[in-house]
């Protein structure tokens, strides 16, 4: 029941157009004050998520989970990926903008003896242990870069999305980009990714937050926002992506 | 495949099942509260080597805020409560939170103390720093601003 009324108030508000304030997406880098969803476009199906953030001495860095047991902090580099890159400001207050951005460090920090798994299957309940960064539920699941930054944002008290809104199962295109992954993996070479694709293909048609879902919810101006409000938005993302960069490679 | 994740399990005291670290942490603050006799709670013990801890800190606090160095005060106090929450050091927890004063605080780092702490909610001393952190930044920029600021780290 509740699921069935958060859809339909979802769904009512995306109708009445009570959707993203594009002022809060940004191609520039230079334009990102504290915090900012950056949406990295990493081939023609995919995309990548992570938390852009300024330290204290305004270097902007990355915080991202790059791969399976792959969890990064890093500078800010444009030519990350492609080098096409999208960022969208949450319409935070400066205080949160401020505690969550020193909370990315914490969370890289804990994390660095631990290895996060990637998975496909999220479990909406998912979250952060704050002082830890291990996940307080569903321990042997896993995350995506995109499931990583809705559980980074639900864990520091400033949800980005609401789950139970999201399709249960994913969508063609959802299974085509998650398949492009795991070509990826097996390409490498790499026995841990082999044998990690081997493990989760089984669950490629299970519910998908996808990287331009993520950062479409950022530019709704109450929080947390449903499935079809963060896809307009996210499809939005996309186009505007396109426009800025022209149509990836094949 | 290797365990790819800490993965520590703690059983229910009761049913024998696994229960997440989170219930845990709350059932630790219960216990470690419960620990305590009323007494003890009572009574205006002096505790120096806490309370000189919670001075120290307070003063580093202070001494950032001072200078508009807000986010090294907010590392700081992340640090603070990060460690003792791990440790499960609810009492020290619970001791600093009653002990700090926020008048010098910047309310970006009122904000992180309260967020940090968020999972801690059952701590007395988190509810007297969330009220005592309501009327400052009231105080300071508007009852209204300070209930949406605040009303997600309740």
């Amino acid at each position: 029941m509740n699921r069935l009324l958060a859809l339909v108030y979802d769904w009512l508000l995306c109708q009445l157009g009570v959707t993203g304030d594009f002022s809060r997406l940004t191609f520039d880098a230079n334009q990102v004050k504290l915090l900012a969803v950056a949406l990295l476009r990493t081939s023609r199906c995919t995309a990548h998520a992570g938390v852009a953030y300024r330290t204290a001495a305004g270097a902007l860095r990355f915080l991202h989970f790059a791969n399976h047991e792959v969890l990064r902090d890093e500078v800010f580099r444009e030519d990350l990926c492609l080098g096409e890159n999208a960022f969208a400001v949450p319409l935070l207050k400066e205080e949160d903008q401020d505690f969550l951005a020193e909370f990315c460090a914490r969370v890289y920090r804990a994390n660095q003896s631990g290895k996060l798994p990637y998975s496909f299957e999220f479990d909406p309940t998912l979250g952060f242990d704050r002082s830890t960064g291990l996940m307080v539920f569903n321990y042997d699941s896993g995350l995506t870069c995109s499931t990583f930054v809705v559980a980074w944002f639900r864990s520091a008290g400033n949800p980005l999305v609401q789950p139970i809104t999201w399709p249960r199962l994913a969508d063609p295109a959802d299974i085509a980009a998650r398949q492009y992954v795991l070509d990826r993996w097996r390409e490498s070479r790499k026995p841990k990714l082999i044998a990690r694709a081997d493990e989760i293909e089984s669950t490629i048609q299970t519910m998908r937050i996808s990287p331009e879902q993520v950062a479409g919810a950022c530019l709704q101006r109450n929080l947390p926002t449903g499935y079809y409000r963060a896809s307009k938005n996210g499809r939005q993302i996309h186009h505007r992506i396109i426009d800025q960069f022209g149509e990836p490679n094949p | 495949m290797d365990a790819v994740i800490e993965k520590p399990v703690f059983r229910g005291a009761s049913t024998g099942e696994p229960v997440s670290r989170l219930t845990r942490t709350e059932q630790d603050i219960r216990a470690a509260l419960a620990e305590e006799p009323s007494w003890f709670r009572q009574i205006n013990v002096s505790l120096p080597p806490y309370e000189d801890e919670v001075a120290v800190f307070q003063q580093n606090l202070d001494a950032h805020c001072t200078v508009n160095r807000h986010r090294e005060a907010i590392a700081e106090a992340l640090d603070y409560f990060d460690d003792r929450l791990i440790a499960g050091h609810f009492r020290d927890c619970d001791r600093a939170l009653r002990q700090l004063q926020v008048a010098k605080l910047a309310s970006s780092v009122m904000v992180s103390i309260l967020g940090i702490t968020i999972r801690a909610k059952t701590l007395k001393g988190r509810a007297i720093f969330f009220e005592r952190a309501f009327q400052e930044i009231a105080r300071r920029k508007g009852k209204k601003y300070a209930s949406e600021l605040l009303a997600k780290y309740r």
